[in-house]
């Protein structure tokens, strides 16, 4: 098996003033995942070693880092697609924790800000609500969203403002106001319409090339832009 | 001045939310801005590409001289082409000088000193540029040379 080197950002709150970079060495197959190799570190060379992960099928979303510079699933990304020096950081624009676990309830508290869930005050109707498959194709795209957060820490915009409530947050709204059995679009819509909701997107694309589940997301915040201009009028 | 953009009785209000909205007519500001910016965008694309191939490569700057100047001068429609270009051109360049203020300056009486630099120097331009093109007269410049 070759070698492969790991390059992690280090974080021990308790004994460490700021983050340090230590390496590892360890064997992995072209084929292995990014995580099989940070799991290897974990339990053979260093059990301190601090990240998450769960499913390690690209489908939890805890396993977002950076990677050579960029977000990425660890378990999505191969040996072979990022060489023999890996360099894995901690996601930008959140508190680090501990090595690469990084405090993500701000995130998730812009995500609750948008309402993201069902709303319909109308009465149960006798049947299902049903959909046409036109209807459900509108939002198809955002319902992938797996709240990874590698697009919002890829954001420029999120960087500069903690308080950008950043693609993330606008895919999931989208998800919602394009939902024909959804009657609340009006809400999100107003609660979007802000210096700090989509105004604040720049049409930086990183969002985008930062998805693990190719996503559209700039496009999904456009539709959401194009929404609320229609609606002001 | 914070408004809490958010809907009673429903989710959380979010961190930031409803920073600095303006309320009543200038509600929507943000969303014609930027439908500001898309139109503009696309107006000047038009304007100054045709601007920069007319005078240089149809003309030529080796052939500019005053003489062809006031020769488009004295046609209505190129006085029009020329405060829409710069009107555009300068409105735009502003909006966007504001993102940029709005995003990198986060200290608030730093941003507004910026901003009220900016606005002003910008409005100054303008001014003068159109009042210029309304009011150029020949043949005082040719009495002054
Ligand atoms: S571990 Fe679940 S997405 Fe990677």
């Amino acid at each position: 098996m070759p070698m492969v080197t790991l390059r992690i950002q280090r974080f021990d709150p308790e004994n460490d003033q700021r983050p340090v970079y230590r390496e590892y060495a360890v064997n992995a197959d072209p084929t292995d995942r990014v995580l099989d190799a940070i799991n290897s570190v974990k339990w053979y060379q260093d059990g301190s070693l601090t990240y998450r992960r769960s499913c390690a099928h690209g489908i939890c979303g805890s396993d977002a880092m950076r990677i050579n510079g960029a977000n990425r699933l660890a378990c999505k990304v191969l040996i072979r697609d990022v060489g023999a020096k890996v360099t894995i950081e901690p996601l930008m624009g959140f508190r680090v924790i501990k090595d690469l676990v990084v405090d993500m309830e701000p995130f998730f508290a812009q995500f609750r800000s948008v309402l993201p869930y069902l709303i319909n005050d109308e009465g149960a109707p006798e049947r299902e609500r049903t959909q046409s498959v036109h209807e459900r194709e509108v939002y198809d795209d955002t319902t992938k969203c797996i709240l990874c957060a590698a697009c919002t820490t890829s954001c420029p915009s999120f960087w500069a403002d903690e308080n950008f409530v950043g693609p993330a947050a606008i895919v999931n709204a989208h998800r919602f106001i394009f939902d024909s059995r959804d009657k609340a679009a009006a809400e999100r819509l107003d609660i979007l319409n802000d210096r700090e909701g989509v105004w604040r997107c720049r049409t930086v694309f990183n969002c985008t090339e930062a998805c693990p589940r190719e996503i559209r997301i700039t496009k999904a915040i456009g539709e959401v832009k194009k929404a609320i201009l229609s609606s002001a009028r | 001045m914070t408004v809490a953009a958010q809907v009673d009785g429903r989710g959380e209000p979010r961190r930031g939310g409803g920073y600095d909205r303006p309320k009543g007519r200038l509600a929507n500001f943000e969303v014609f801005s930027w439908f500001f910016m898309r139109i503009s965008g696309l107006v000047l694309i038009l304007l100054a590409l045709y601007h920069l191939i007319w005078w240089n490569l149809v003309i030529g700057v080796e052939h500019l001289d005053s003489q062809v100047v006031i020769e488009r001068w004295s046609n209505p429609f190129w006085r029009l082409f020329n405060v829409l270009l710069v009107t555009f051109a300068l409105l735009h360049g502003l909006n966007g000088a504001r993102y940029s203020i709005e995003d990198y300056i986060r200290r608030r009486g730093l941003q507004i000193a910026v901003k009220t630099i900016v606005y002003s120097v910008v409005l100054v331009t303008l001014v003068i540029g159109v009042y210029a093109l309304l009011t150029f007269d020949p043949a005082s410049f040719f009495a002054i040379r």
